[in-house]
């Protein structure tokens, strides 16, 4: 068994040698598809980390009768905290509604100049682990004559769950698409190399080779070029993934776009050993067929 | 060691190129198998190799159904099988020596068992003297003798040969068909497809003649025929 391991590595180190242009071309597909799966990728980190920050800070805002005793509101911040779904009650006074209104408007002070500093509710700002069940709130407080109503951004949240999920299926989508294309260009390429052999995988099976001994030095060759490939997109992967870093604005988190991460590198490798033995096996499937 | 049963062979479901084909060779013959280009030989010899699927009836090669006979099997019949062609199909870059151990690498052989295996039939052929050399430096008689080295380096039971001296002249085809004579001679059962009648009416073997599809003589002993 030996003998034949070395039997496979010499047949594709000198074929990855005597077809040097034919290997260049393809480590460069392998790279250029990685790199786009590697962009998928990253992008897909990207606007999940982005998302996730957006809904960490949607609230529920729970605005109160201006009419209120202490007991009511205690007994409403009983009520919501004794609820699964929320994370964290914090309350708003009428002062620092206004307060906050004024910081908000800063640039347009005719809005609040001759205002009373009274006319803003005060209110409890609700912080859900769930955003989408902003239902329970409703439910628990919409009877309470404490209560003036309860303002919920859950059209901004469904809307965000919404664009989120197209993203995932986009993403898988568009990671399906690349690959088969990785493949396909792969046995495009790797296509030229086997035909210049066509002779010697005829006499090969003429005289009894299993179709897996034909394949194996095609597989190896392309699982060579395939990790070369990638290695090449990581590279360009994390010049991209730098530069992009610099582009965006100072408020967006940017973890996903440090590095590249250990996970992903051994998905891109991964890859590129699928898509090179796949896109060989299937140049060679033609050869080994006629 | 081959075997047909109401053997018919229909390409396109219209060109009949074999007719209700019964023959029955034993271990150790020397046939041949004889008649007009597009009279069937060369589909026979397809259908023994699994390179044609039979269209009717039954096959037996080598003790193995061939009907029966799962794809990833067929490796394993060949090697059971030498086959030797018209056009050699030796491989250029490579030299006589390892055109043939070639054919033994394929199939798993180890290198220790590939070298005396490899100088014994090369000497059987008469080659000891041209190891190194490539088939472009060769007349087509020893191309022809290397390709039959490497049909035969792994000892098959069968050794099939299809017009193996078409593109030879008389002298050096009646050097091949001794060759394969004394091949023969080990036990291996040899059957050769041609249409060469000094060859046949000298060797005095057992001649299958075909015309059309159909055989239409089997005979020990035999000669070329008056028919053409």
């Amino acid at each position: 068994m030996a003998l034949k391991v070395g039997y496979f590595v010499r047949e594709a180190t000198t074929n990855l040698r005597r077809n040097k242009l034919m290997t260049v071309a393809a480590i460069l597909t392998a790279g250029v598809s990685l790199l786009l799966l590697g962009g998928v990728f990253t992008l897909g980190d990207f606007v999940n980390s982005v998302t996730g920050q957006i809904e960490s800070q949607i609230e529920v805002a729970v605005y109160l009768n201006d009419e209120i005793t202490d007991a009511q509101q205690q007994d409403i911040r009983t009520t919501l905290e004794g609820l699964d779904v929320v994370k964290e009650v914090s309350y708003i006074s009428k002062p620092e509604a206004f307060a906050e209104f004024k910081r908000l408007y800063q640039d347009q002070p005719a809005l609040y100049e001759n205002v009373d500093e009274d006319i803003l509710p005060a209110s409890f700002r609700v912080e859900l682990a769930d955003p989408e069940r902003v239902d329970v709130i409703q439910s628990a407080l919409q009877r309470n004559p404490a209560v003036d109503q309860v303002v919920d951004q859950r059209e901004t949240v469904q809307r965000l769950v919404r664009f989120t999920g197209l993203l995932r299926t986009f993403s898988f989508v568009m990671i399906v698409v690349l690959l088969g294309a990785a493949i396909l260009l792969i046995s495009n390429t790797t296509q030229l190399a086997i035909y210049a052999r066509r002779r010697e995988i005829e006499i090969q099976k003429l005289v009894g080779a299993t179709n897996w001994f034909v394949r194996l030095p095609f597989m190896l060759e392309g699982v060579a070029a395939g990790v070369a490939g990638a290695l090449i997109a990581l590279l360009l992967l994390f010049a991209g993934k730098t530069l992009a870093r610099s582009q965006v604005p100072a408020f967006i988190p940017t973890t996903s776009l440090h590095g590249v991460a250990f996970g992903q590198t051994i998905w891109l490798v991964l890859l590129g050993i699928v898509v090179g033995a796949l896109g060989s096996a299937v140049a060679v499937r033609r050869f080994l067929e006629a | 060691m081959i075997k047909t049963v109401h053997l018919s062979k229909v390409y396109r479901g219209e060109v009949k190129a074999l007719v209700d084909v019964n023959i029955d060779i034993s271990k150790g013959e020397f046939v041949f198998l004889v008649g007009p280009s597009g009279s069937g030989k060369s589909t026979l010899t397809k259908i023994f190799t699994k390179d044609e699927e039979p269209s009717e009836g039954e096959v037996f090669v080598a003790g193995r159904p061939l009907n029966k006979l799962p794809r990833w099997r067929v490796p394993y019949l060949r090697r059971a099988l030498g086959v030797v062609f018209q056009d050699f199909k030796l491989l250029e870059n490579k030299t006589v020596y390892e055109n043939v151990s070639f054919a033994l690498e394929v199939i798993g052989y180890s290198e220790p068992r590939i070298r005396p295996l490899v100088v014994q039939t090369l000497e059987l052929v008469g080659l000891s003297d041209k190891f190194d050399r490539k088939p472009h430096e060769l007349s087509g008689g020893e191309q022809q003798r290397v390709s039959i080295a490497r049909a035969f380096v792994n000892r098959p039971q069968i050794l099939i040969a299809d017009e193996p001296t078409g593109n030879l002249d008389p002298a050096t085809s009646l050097e091949i068909v001794r060759l394969l004579d004394r091949i023969n001679r080990t036990g291996t059962t040899v059957v050769m497809a041609t249409h060469a009648h000094a060859i046949v009416d000298a060797m005095r073997r057992r001649v299958i003649e075909l015309e059309g599809g159909h055989v239409v003589r089997d005979q020990d002993r035999g000669v070329y025929g008056t028919r053409d």
